[in-house]
């Protein structure tokens, strides 16, 4: 089984070395959008105690990881739409290798979008001040967030009809961290929307992130909160994906 | 010779539609077997049920002495499956395939095997190209090669010539033949009667949910005697008198034999050339 998913997952990263456009632009619109952001409304935006830089970050990169989750739905979408799936079917490997080399490639690509991003960020102002500590709870966060997003996106590949479908959920996805505090502050938005914003699983997520790179307490349960969202997400999809896939495997 | 693939029995339906309603035949170890019908008769129904890809709803099915339905891993390991449209990952090259499917077979020395497959299947020059570059034949080259790794007993091919062009049609059909003559048993499915023809030992023909006629294409040919010709004229003399007489004379007599195609219509019950999709 092990060597199952060592080769699926060659095959996996493979494909995504071979669909550069794909990983260039999920990294390019969120890079566009924090260098719009900070340049464009960073200078009349009233974000307390921070450099507008240092606000935005958590939600940029929330949209990076949700923007580089997309390509999995799809790569999972269209390989199980043609061929190479029956052959795969047919041969005696371990029903879990395709799905789990799609997974450690994706993770190991978003890994490297995420670095490139937070690089473009320091060019851009972004200054944080977390210790090593603080950084290796970020870590895990990311890390932790990159598998649920990433499940979810192999979830839309399985049960969605084609990939246009699943990209376009996962474009809406990228687009619900704008109602979160992760591109602006909350105050001043309308009752529903603020309680949407502040309650939504991407919500504690960011609010999480801000506090440990800026060195800041993190209040109301958020580091907690965003634990378990995220894990119980992950959890959620990894059980209906598989579920989804088995009935995939046997028509 | 024994048999490699036995069936009896087989069925299937989706929803309330019955595709297969029991059917039954027996595939003998290194031949090539042709499963013959129209669009939609349950071909690739059939061979998703012996692959172990599908569930069938009744009857019995075994490869190489394996349970197709409880020794599914067992079956796998002793077959390859090479279906109706490219089963080739397009982005990866052809080498890289070949490759991909030596190391999930576990074989000892994937690269050296696809060296040797490009090679053999005349494919060394497009080895490096993606194989979503590669046109119909070449695809259907590469797909061949990546079936043959593994060393299966078994090698199914559901319909191999369905868009190809007449050359590589050819080609498909020497590949096919040179498989067998290496030993392997070849099972295809075809919707084209030359093409059962020209390479089966043993053809079955599928119609209606069932086997409804199996055999050689000789078999199959004087299952149906024909040629036979009454003439039965008022005038009494008789009219080969009468040709005679006028001075004509008859060079050769001969009782012509039904094509495999009569065969067929015979068997399905349709006028020749009705819906021509056969």
């Amino acid at each position: 089984m092990f060597n199952d998913i060592k080769t699926m997952f060659w095959r996996s990263w493979i494909n995504t070395l071979r669909m550069p456009e794909a990983v260039a632009m999920s990294v390019a619109i969120p890079a566009i959008l924090m260098l719009v952001f900070i340049n464009v409304f960073g200078g009349s935006m009233d974000v307390g105690a921070y450099n507008y830089a240092n606000f935005i970050v958590p939600g940029i990169l929330v949209n990076v990881l949700v923007q580089s989750s997309s390509s999995t739905g799809i790569g999972v979408n269209e390989d199980m739409t043609k061929g190479i799936f029956l052959r795969f079917r047919s041969m005696d490997i371990s029903s879990a290798a395709f799905l789990t080399g799609h997974v450690i490639a994706a993770f190991i690509k978003t890994i490297l979008t995420t670095t490139v991003t937070i690089g473009v960020a320091l060019l851009a102002g972004f200054r944080p001040t977390a210790g090593f500590g603080d950084w290796l709870v970020i870590l895990g966060l990311v890390v932790l967030f990159i598998f649920a997003i990433t499940w979810f996106s192999v979830w839309l590949g399985v049960v969605m009809p084609d990939a246009s479908s699943v990209s376009g959920i996962l474009a809406l996805m990228a687009i619900l961290v704008f109602l979160s505090p992760g591109m602006a502050p909350t105050e001043n938005m309308p009752r529903f929307l603020r309680y949407f914003a502040e309650n939504q699983p991407m919500a504690p997520f960011v609010n999480s992130l801000r506090a440990l790179m800026n060195n800041h307490e993190i209040t109301d349960n958020n580091l907690l909160l965003a634990i378990l969202w995220w894990g119980g997400i992950l959890v959620v999809m990894f059980v209906v994906t598989i579920l989804a896939y088995r009935k995939r495997l046997t028509i | 010779m024994e048999s490699i693939i036995s069936v009896s029995n087989l069925k299937k339906s989706f929803k309330s539609h019955a595709v297969l309603k029991g059917v039954s035949f027996e595939v003998k170890r290194g031949g090539i077997f042709a499963l013959l019908g129209s669009n939609g008769a349950g071909k690739t129904t059939t061979i998703n049920i012996l692959a172990t890809l599908t569930k069938a709803d009744g009857g019995r099915a075994s490869i190489s002495g394996y349970d197709c339905f409880a020794q599914k891993s067992s079956v796998k390991k002793s077959i390859s499956l090479t279906g109706q449209y490219a089963t080739t990952d397009g982005l990866l090259t052809g080498r890289e395939n070949l490759i991909l499917i030596g190391k999930l077979k576990n074989i000892k020395n994937p690269k050296k095997t696809a060296d040797e497959l490009l090679k053999k299947f005349n494919l060394v020059e497009a080895g490096d190209k993606l194989s979503s570059t590669y046109s119909g034949g070449m695809k259907r080259r590469l797909d061949i090669a990546m079936s043959l790794i593994g060393d299966p007993d078994v090698i199914f091919l559901d319909e191999p010539t369905t868009g190809l062009d007449p050359q590589n049609r050819l080609a498909m059909w020497e590949l096919v033949k040179e498989m067998q003559s290496s030993g392997k048993t070849i099972f295809l499915t075809t919707q084209y009667l030359e093409e059962a023809e020209a390479l089966a030992n043993y053809i079955a023909i599928l119609h209606e949910g069932k086997i409804a006629a199996e055999g050689t294409a000789e078999e199959l040919k004087s299952m149906f005697p024909s040629g036979k010709m009454k003439i039965t004229f008022d005038d009494d003399p008789g009219i080969i008198e009468k040709l005679k007489n006028a001075g004509l004379k008859a060079l050769n007599v001969e009782q012509e034999r039904p094509s495999l195609e009569d065969v067929f219509f015979a068997t399905i019950g349709h006028e020749k050339g009705g819906n021509g999709d056969v």
